[in-house]
């Protein structure tokens, strides 16, 4: 009995200490995760000179909101800003229709000659055209410096399709056979069965386009001339690069002060100003985010 | 019925965009503006009709579209818009990185001999003299404008103020020097009671920062270099490479240069200087003394420098000689509508007035005068703030660069007078205008080899000696001797060239 319970204290100091290990590495896992995002917020509320110095930021160092000011100093931000949001929103919804209504069809049986299909498609996630000819064909669509030549060039990506196919290879064919003798279309069942029950793959595809349309950068430079025009990334790119040209002004009356920001610190506000929003809507859908991605990778 | 509906209307916003846009019909009166589209790289923000591009239009009677793109990226919209055969009228091009020659030769390029002589009367008298020499120009006429002024010459700063409480002069030579970076390193130059200042901080991630120890030994970091037998060849074969390279050692093994040389970069480098940790800079002295000043500094009271030049081995020394810019290309498109306007928009820029009103704004609204001879201006209420300042279209489209531009009138008189300094001290190298196959095939190769070389021989504790060689052996056969073949054929030509002009 004796020997029993100490044996069972034994297996509870070790369990206790290896509690305690696994704690303790998830708790660095997580600093080690989530610091590099409090570094950029706390370096970006800090004073540039102060901030020079190094080191880790734990806290701001002489709360200065410098950075912030010059960022949303002028209106092009908000119209940057403006157009970026529309291309997410509108080029995410574009997406999600052409890439379901793509993937329903090659998800079913009864679609003959799905796999050559399938094929056409796959063979753009190995080559694409490159960057003179995707440009000749928006050109000779005559999108060039409008809005939707940041829209329709990238409208539907391989590779999310697929994920969205295979999620509905998922889907029993008996629940649309069941719903075809009920007198039900192809696009009734996609809408009302199919759709529904593809919450986790839907919500996962959702948030992959939405991010690529608010990162995306090149398709601003190449295709975009005008300033109304101008996306969020190409207007950060160029705030951060001239943070340098602010040091020609340094010796200007009155301007001391704005020179006096650093590169560094422009570049954390910047990456703050360009993230929060994807961060504040991540925890919203990352709860599909997962189930998502692995629910479509299993063939029933 | 509602979701039919919903839906119905996203498709209607989808379709209507595109269409919104392609649908745009021209309608040109007679007497309408001329359409003129440039594009230039920066890295600012303008708003879109900004009171410089309104009297840019004003003033030359044009409707100006500017398609401003990011420096890093500029080169590859420019390719990108080559490809397409679709060039705006006036547009900027690196004849070092792309090949101009070629787009003259397939026609892309306007000849603007004619429009030169019509409407290019500032450009003439800016660098009229020099277009010639351009590659892009060598032909049968002017095709690409260049600018008439050249880079910053670099200066190697020193801190006055760190002097005079050691009680010690401006050094002129290589031993002097040591003994100023000794100091700086040792005897508390800050009077901190702190050993927290270190020596020479230079950095390979800008070889300028280098420039006058290698000046000292007539040699041109990361340049070509002229043996005495005519060949050209690289840096690293400079009969005095070695002892310049032992002179760093000596520094290096003391504790007298920063350690984090080869992987230190150029902002890190910057910070030490401007947080007071070093007191030896070398560098353009735009910033040192100018941009920097005193907004980057941040001990209480700014420091202050000053310049000098390091005697070597042979009695003089400096900073690489400045050339110019003749492969930095402004050109009009074969294609533009109105080249007439095209070239009077160049010629505006090249102008006093055209280059003040892209630099500095419009007078009157963004600034004024206080001392015009000297350079001293203010700017005026709400464009106090920079941002509002350059959104607003300053400091955004001075490209063209003429020779005494805007830019060096406004800096300080020291820094003006460094730079007049720097330029009178400065090592010559063979400057080779034409483009060279050998730097396209192996280029970067040799590049690599040179940089390696300059890292491995400071901190090495082998053979110095042998491995200097096996570095020249593997840089020759790496693709050096078809460089020096070329160079040299090629620097000599361009020498017989120069003698036959004069």
């Amino acid at each position: 009995m004796k020997t029993n319970e100490v044996k069972r204290m034994h297996e509870s100091l070790n369990d206790r200490v290896v509690y305690f290990v696994i704690c303790a590495l998830l708790a660095l896992f997580c600093f080690s995760t989530v610091y590099p995002f409090w570094h950029v917020l706390m370096y970006s509320l800090s004073n540039s000179k102060e901030a020079m110095s190094g080191g880790l930021f734990f806290k701001p160092r002489d709360f200065d909101l410098l950075a912030y000011r010059m960022i949303f100093k002028t209106n092009q931000i908000f119209i940057a800003y403006r157009n970026t949001i529309l291309r997410t929103v509108i080029g995410t919804t574009l997406s999600m229709i052409l890439s379901v209504m793509t993937a329903y069809p090659l998800s079913r049986r009864r679609l003959r000659g799905r796999g050559c299909l399938s094929m056409v498609f796959f063979f753009t996630m190995l080559f694409n055209g490159g960057m003179i000819p995707t440009y000749l064909i928006v050109q000779a669509y005559g999108l060039i410096d409008t809005f939707g030549a940041l829209i329709f060039p990238l409208a539907m990506n391989a590779y999310n399709m697929f994920i969205l196919r295979n999620y509905f290879k998922t889907v029993p064919e008996s629940l649309e056979e069941s719903a075809f003798i009920d007198g039900a279309n192809s696009f009734t069942i996609l809408w009302k069965i199919i759709i529904p029950v593809s919450t986790p793959a839907l919500a996962a595809v959702t948030m992959f386009y939405g991010v690529a349309n608010w990162n995306n950068y090149l398709d601003g430079v190449l295709y975009i001339n005008s300033t109304r025009l101008e996306i969020l990334q190409v207007y950060l790119r160029k705030l951060l690069a001239s943070t340098g040209t602010l040091n020609a002004l340094s010796g200007i009356d009155g301007l001391s002060q704005a020179a006096s920001l650093s590169e560094e610190s422009m570049k954390m506000a910047t990456i703050a100003v360009s993230i929060l929003p994807v961060l504040v809507v991540y925890p919203f859908i990352q709860r599909y985010y997962t189930s998502g991605i692995t629910a479509g990778a299993v063939k029933e | 019925m509602k979701k039919g509906v919903i839906a119905l209307t996203i498709l209607v916003i989808l379709v209507s965009f595109p269409l919104a846009s392609a649908g745009k019909s021209e309608v040109v009166k007679e007497d309408a503006p001329a359409k003129i589209t440039w594009m230039l790289y920066g890295d600012n923000t303008p708003t879109e009709n900004n009171a410089v591009l309104r009297a840019l239009q004003e003033k030359l009677n044009i409707e100006l579209s500017v398609i401003y793109v990011p420096e890093s990226d500029y080169m590859a919209k420019l390719n990108t818009l080559i490809a397409a055969r679709n060039l705006p009228d006036v547009f900027w091009m690196d004849g070092n990185k792309l090949d101009a020659i070629e787009f003259r030769d397939q026609g892309m390029l306007k000849k603007l001999d004619a429009l030169l002589a019509s409407d290019g009367q500032n450009v003439l008298r800016e660098v009229g003299s020099s277009l010639s020499k351009a590659p892009v120009n060598q032909k049968d006429g002017i095709y690409a404008l260049i600018p008439g002024s050249i880079n910053y010459t670099s200066n190697l700063a020193i801190r006055t103020d760190w002097l005079e409480n050691l009680g010690m002069d401006m050094p002129t030579n290589l031993d002097e020097f040591y003994d100023v970076l000794y100091a700086f390193v040792h005897k508390d130059p800050n009077g901190s009671g702190k050993n927290d200042t270190i020596g020479y901080v230079g950095t390979m991630a800008g070889l300028r920062t280098f420039e006058h120890i290698f000046g000292a030994y007539g040699i041109c970091i990361d340049k070509p270099y002229l043996l005495a037998d005519g060949t050209v060849t690289t840096y690293m074969k400079a009969p005095l490479y070695l002892d310049a390279i032992k002179y760093l050692r000596k520094l290096y093994q003391e504790g007298l240069m920063d350690p984090d040389f080869a992987t230190m970069p150029l902002m890190s480098a910057f910070e030490k200087l401007w947080t007071g940790r070093t007191g030896v800079f070398d560098f353009q002295n735009v910033g040192t003394t100018n941009n920097w000043m005193p907004g980057r500094y941040t001990e209480p009271t700014p420091p202050t420098f000053g310049f000098t030049v390091l005697a070597g081995p042979g009695g003089s020394g400096g900073a690489i000689k400045q050339y110019p810019r003749y492969k930095y290309y402004n050109a009009i498109a074969t294609t533009s509508k109105h080249p007439e306007k095209a070239m009077q928009l160049i010629d505006y820029l090249y102008s006093q007035e055209g280059d003040e009103l892209t630099y500095l704004g419009v007078e009157g609204l963004h600034y004024e005068w206080i001392d015009e001879p000297n350079g001293k201006f203010a700017l005026l209420d709400k464009f106090k703030d920079p941002a509002t300042y350059r959104s607003d279209g300053a400091f955004v489209y001075n490209h063209m660069w003429p020779l005494v531009n805007t830019e060096v009138r406004t800096l300080n008189k020291q820094t003006q007078e460094g730079q007049a300094f720097a330029r009178m001290n400065s090592v010559e190298y063979p400057n080779i205008i034409a483009s060279l196959d050998s730097i396209g095939e192996y280029g970067s190769t040799l590049s690599d080899i040179t940089k390696e070389a300059f890292a491995q021989l400071i901190v090495t504790r082998g053979n110095l000696e042998a491995e200097y060689r096996n570095f020249v052996r593997r840089w020759e056969q790496e693709g050096g001797l078809a460089f020096e073949r070329e160079a040299t054929a090629a620097y000599q030509a361009q020498l017989a060239a120069e003698k036959a002009a004069n």
